[in-house]
């Protein structure tokens, strides 16, 4: 990104910005992620970087601009950095997007009391149950998507194409395995995998919820976060259920079967 | 004779279920009464627990990968002979001289696999997403070679624990490189569960695995396909 450019433009800005910028090849989204996973401490007094400042100011833009190259633009230009700055985000929209996923699960877990620089701190949430430490987390995680949700079928159209699946899918694991490690889930089983796949399918139903509700305070959303939960439960003790019954079918046939034999 | 270990041995397969194994919910464990409760169980086992907390953060992304790829395959491997063992178990059970001999060394496995599936869990690592695989794989190994005769169920044995035995030697050494106390911790529990596993072998020696028909080319094969399995796990 920055290599084409003419070299005193590209001096100008490597000594002019943060060392992130100060690179000899250009910025990859890998590289990006990195950076801002090790600059998401929580410490608020600590002064961000300018790729935190143009992201941060730029999704206070998406409300107007929506996903766009020209809400980190403006971002760009209200901070005064040079107009080409706004490179930042190589892959333009999907970017932004990742910047406010990763950003808001960080914030989440902040909001949760839990430290995600210590990445396997074992803190109890509450004296809450599984299901309802679950909720919190959702809940919480959903009114950090309140302010952009407008434009937030846009970013659910941008994450659904092919080429953003990538993004997409590991925000959606680094979520739900957030959610279920703090929540208390300690399985090493194939429940491992199908706690957390119906989780993602929970939250991510409930966000398209979220888009539609008209409701002060988004209140629909939440009862209908509530009755999927609770429908999970409820099918959880129907299968194990319907597991024992065949169970006992499956002994009597093969009683059946031996005295036949 | 044969018909009688067939019906014996499908007898305990329509039996096989999840809860008789330890590492599993409480809510299925419940529902089976031969299993210890995860309190005992955790109390039994209590000098294996141990964790990464301290030395996790420090670690770059290749060594992350590298442990818990170590963890999971781990883990697949012991949910493997913890079903060999089963299936041998369920032809052998009345056996008087067998039937204990196999019953310790699943007791064993069973320890191994508690303490990998709690280390899986605790430590934040994916589990092995192929569990259904190994279950079935290691039940009809096990039951295969048992129904052909005590000597082939033995050099089944030996040929596993040969290939499982160098697998845990790998990981010694390259669990040497990364110098922490927590690190030292798993070394010692993965040397004794080596320890365990050759023992195993020793055992299946003594007891004729060499006799077995076609020991060569009954012995090759598993040892391949063990081989197989490991690099499957390794990655998913």
């Amino acid at each position: 990104m920055l290599r084409p450019m003419p070299s005193l433009c590209v001096q100008t800005l490597r000594n002019g910005l943060y060392p992130c910028l100060r690179r000899s090849t250009p910025l990859n989204t890998a590289r990006l992620q990195r950076h801002l996973a090790s600059t998401a401490k929580p410490t608020e007094s600590a002064p961000l970087s300018p790729v935190d400042r143009i992201m941060q100011t730029a999704l206070t833009l998406v409300p107007e601009y929506g996903w766009t190259r020209q809400a980190v633009e403006e971002a760009v230009k209200r901070l005064g950095y040079p107009p080409i700055t706004h490179g930042v985000c190589t892959n333009g929209p999907v970017d932004l997007i990742d910047y406010f996923l990763t950003q808001s699960r960080l914030r989440m877990l902040q909001l949760l009391n839990v430290d995600p620089s210590q990445a396997i701190a074992e803190k109890p949430l509450q004296s809450l149950s599984t299901r309802d430490k679950i909720y919190l987390a959702c809940k919480a995680r959903l009114q950090l998507t309140m302010p952009v949700v407008d434009r937030w079928q846009e970013a659910a159209a941008i994450l659904a194409q092919p080429s953003n699946l990538p993004v997409a899918t590991k925000q959606l694991y680094a979520l739900t395995d957030d959610i279920m490690y703090y929540a208390g889930d300690r399985s090493a089983d194939m429940q491992w995998y199908s706690k957390r796949a119906g989780l993602a399918g929970i939250y991510t139903t409930t966000e398209v919820y979220m888009t539609e509700d008209r409701t002060p305070q988004h209140e629909a959303t939440f009862e209908f976060l509530n009755r999927q939960l609770d429908d999970v439960e409820s099918v959880q003790s129907m299968l194990s259920s319907v597991k024992l019954m065949s169970s006992f079918a499956a002994r009597s046939a093969f009683n059946v079967l031996v005295s036949t034999i | 004779m044969l018909r009688q270990r067939l019906v014996r041995g499908l007898w305990s397969c329509s039996r096989v279920q999840a809860p008789t194994l330890p590492g599993l919910s409480a809510r299925w464990q419940s529902t089976s009464t031969t299993t210890e409760s995860a309190d005992s169980l955790a109390a039994k086992y209590s000098k294996y627990q141990t964790s990464l907390r301290e030395i996790w953060p420090r670690l770059n992304d290749r060594q992350k990968e590298l442990l818990s790829s170590m963890l999971r395959v781990n883990q697949a491997g012991e949910i493997g002979a913890n079903y060999i063992y089963m299936g041998q178990h369920a032809v052998f059970r009345s056996n008087p001289k067998l039937g204990p001999l196999i019953e310790h060394m699943w007791e064993q496995e069973k320890k191994h696999l508690y303490v990998f599936d709690n280390f899986i869990g605790n430590n934040r690592v994916r589990p092995t997403m192929l569990r259904p695989m190994w279950v079935t794989a290691g039940y009809m190994l096990g039951l295969g070679t048992a129904l052909v005769g005590k000597e082939a169920a033995m050099a089944c044995t030996e040929a596993v624990e040969t290939v499982i035995g160098n697998h845990y030697d790998d990981q010694l050494r390259e669990l040497l490189k990364i110098d922490h106390p927590e690190v030292e911790n798993l070394r010692q529990i993965i040397k004794e569960f080596r320890d365990d596993e050759l023992e195993h072998l020793d055992t299946a020696v003594e007891h004729d695995a060499h006799q077995a028909p076609v020991y060569r080319g009954l012995s090759e094969v598993i040892k391949q396909g063990c081989k197989v399995c490991i690099e499957i796990a390794k990655r998913v």
